[in-house]
């Protein structure tokens, strides 16, 4: 099942081309990295598979309402006048699932251990307002997780037990990650895209350019 | 406490009691000076007497003044929301509305009053109009500015979740906005007090400081004059310092 696509998308800004004639399907399961320097598109191609971006020609098939997602600026994604814990919870409150609070608990415990999760989010240090908003997309009932450098902020240790948290907790669901990490690639991915002068490439896993 | 610590202590509390001191001394050579025949001020301790036998009646103008600007305030903020969100609601289709505002914020509030005065007659209502006329329109334009703010990241957050367009306001937009809100609020205060005392000296008020300056002046009564500008200065002071928390605990919610 294709949860989301883009068939030769084309995105431009000014008069600079950012992506060009770029296509991606991303199925059921799949684990997909995408990688590449700072500024070649990963952020713009996340964004207009989350139909947050219009481009200037092709098709987008964009994720279904319910995706998990975490923004490369996750601090201000969060609800700085709410709990840690009722930041984690929205999309599943949102979403009207009873046990909201429940699951978020739950990740709140394995990704901010030790942390008081009635909290301000506003109140957090930088890390950890990374690893709520990593908790919330995960908390997200839909099918599919986008992460954009989701571990970019935490302390090795921290971003080592984050990963291993993000593997177990995807289940089932599809992951988008981008990231500079080649471990983050080898433990979490199946396929790898690179973007290079704005054409989509699949490269290898092992030895992947990061 | 650290003994760095406690040294900038003694420092910070030495050099405010030095500043006070100055200050006191400034205003009692000010007081010594005449300017044709006459002072400017009373001095200190002339004034400090003066207080004793003025507190009841200074006490009931101050009262007055701030009763006016108060309800002025608040029937001006809660107008400017209004007009403010309807601003904004109309501002992709008419970008002029908000030039407009802008416009009428440009006018001095004071002038409204022989508007009011007209339309009314010589009453508190005149006086509190020009109050809330003051106040209006940079609560409004305030407003607008919040409303009509680049949709955040939180925002996209909420649609990607699922969130209908009224959760994601109720998620986002009175916090996002109360740092603005509370900006807004705090300037127009200012504004009310300062348009308070002005209609209360032009249109013959019976109580508030504005018209215990002008009866003063009229009498030549320089301490109570100095008193009164002390007393209206005092209040103004403190409605500031309380908004400026306010405004600061509306900052706290942004990231």
């Amino acid at each position: 099942m294709t949860l989301a696509s883009l068939e030769g998308v084309v995105f431009r800004r000014a008069a600079r081309t950012i992506l060009d004639e770029v296509t991606l399907r991303i199925e059921a399961s799949d684990r997909i990295a995408l990688i590449g320097p700072n500024g070649a598109g990963k952020t713009t191609l996340l964004r207009l598979l989350l139909a947050l971006e219009v481009p200037a020609s092709g098709t987008v098939t964009a994720c279904a309402r319910g995706v998990g997602y975490v923004p490369q600026a996750y601090s201000e994604s969060l609800f700085p006048w709410f709990s840690v814990l009722r930041n984690v919870a929205m999309p599943r409150i949102v979403a009207r699932r009873a046990d909201a609070l429940e699951v978020a608990r739950g990740l709140c415990g394995r990704l901010l251990p030790g942390l008081d999760v009635r909290r301000l989010a506003g109140r957090l240090s930088g890390g950890e307002k990374q690893a709520s908003a990593l908790a919330r997309a995960l908390a997200a009932p839909g099918d599919l997780v986008v992460a954009d450098e989701p571990f970019s902020a935490l302390a090795t240790q921290v971003r080592a037990r984050a990963r291993s948290t993000l593997h177990q907790e995807l289940g089932r669901r599809a992951l988008l990650l981008v990231t500079h990490s080649a471990e983050d690639v080898a433990d979490l991915c199946n396929r790898a895209f690179c973007i290079e002068d704005g054409r989509l490439v699949e490269t290898p896993l092992t030895g992947a350019r990061v | 406490m650290t003994d760095g610590r406690q040294s900038a202590r003694v420092r910070s509390i030495g050099g405010s009691l030095l500043a006070t001191g100055i200050g006191l001394l400034s205003w009692w050579g000010v007081a010594l000076m005449r300017f044709a025949g006459r002072p400017l001020v009373a001095t200190p301790w002339q004034t400090v007497l003066a207080l004793p036998r003025a507190i009841p009646s200074l006490g009931a103008d101050l009262l007055a003044t701030t009763s006016r600007a108060g309800l002025g305030l608040a029937i001006g903020v809660f107008a400017g929301i209004l007009a403010g969100l309807l601003a904004a609601s109309l501002a992709r289709s008419a970008p002029a509305l908000e030039g407009m505002l802008d416009f009428v914020r440009s006018i001095p509030p004071i002038v409204f009053l022989p508007m009011f005065l007209l339309a009314v007659g010589f009453n508190d209502v005149a006086r509190i109009a020009t109050i809330a006329a003051g106040c209006m329109w940079t609560m409004a334009l305030s407003t607008t500015t919040a409303a009509t703010a680049r949709r955040s990241t939180r925002r996209e957050v909420l649609d990607l979740a699922g969130a209908s367009p009224l959760e994601a306001l109720t998620w986002t937009q009175p916090w996002e906005s109360l740092a603005v809100l509370a900006t807004g609020v705090r300037g127009c205060a200012s504004t009310a007090v300062i348009v308070a005392v002005v209609t209360e000296m032009i249109a013959g008020a019976e109580h508030g400081i504005g018209s215990r300056v002008i009866s003063a002046e009229i009498v030549s009564d320089t301490t109570s004059l100095t008193l009164d500008v002390i007393a209206i200065g005092v209040v103004g002071y403190l409605v500031n310092v309380g908004l400026r928390r306010l405004e600061a605990w509306a900052r706290r919610f942004e990231a």
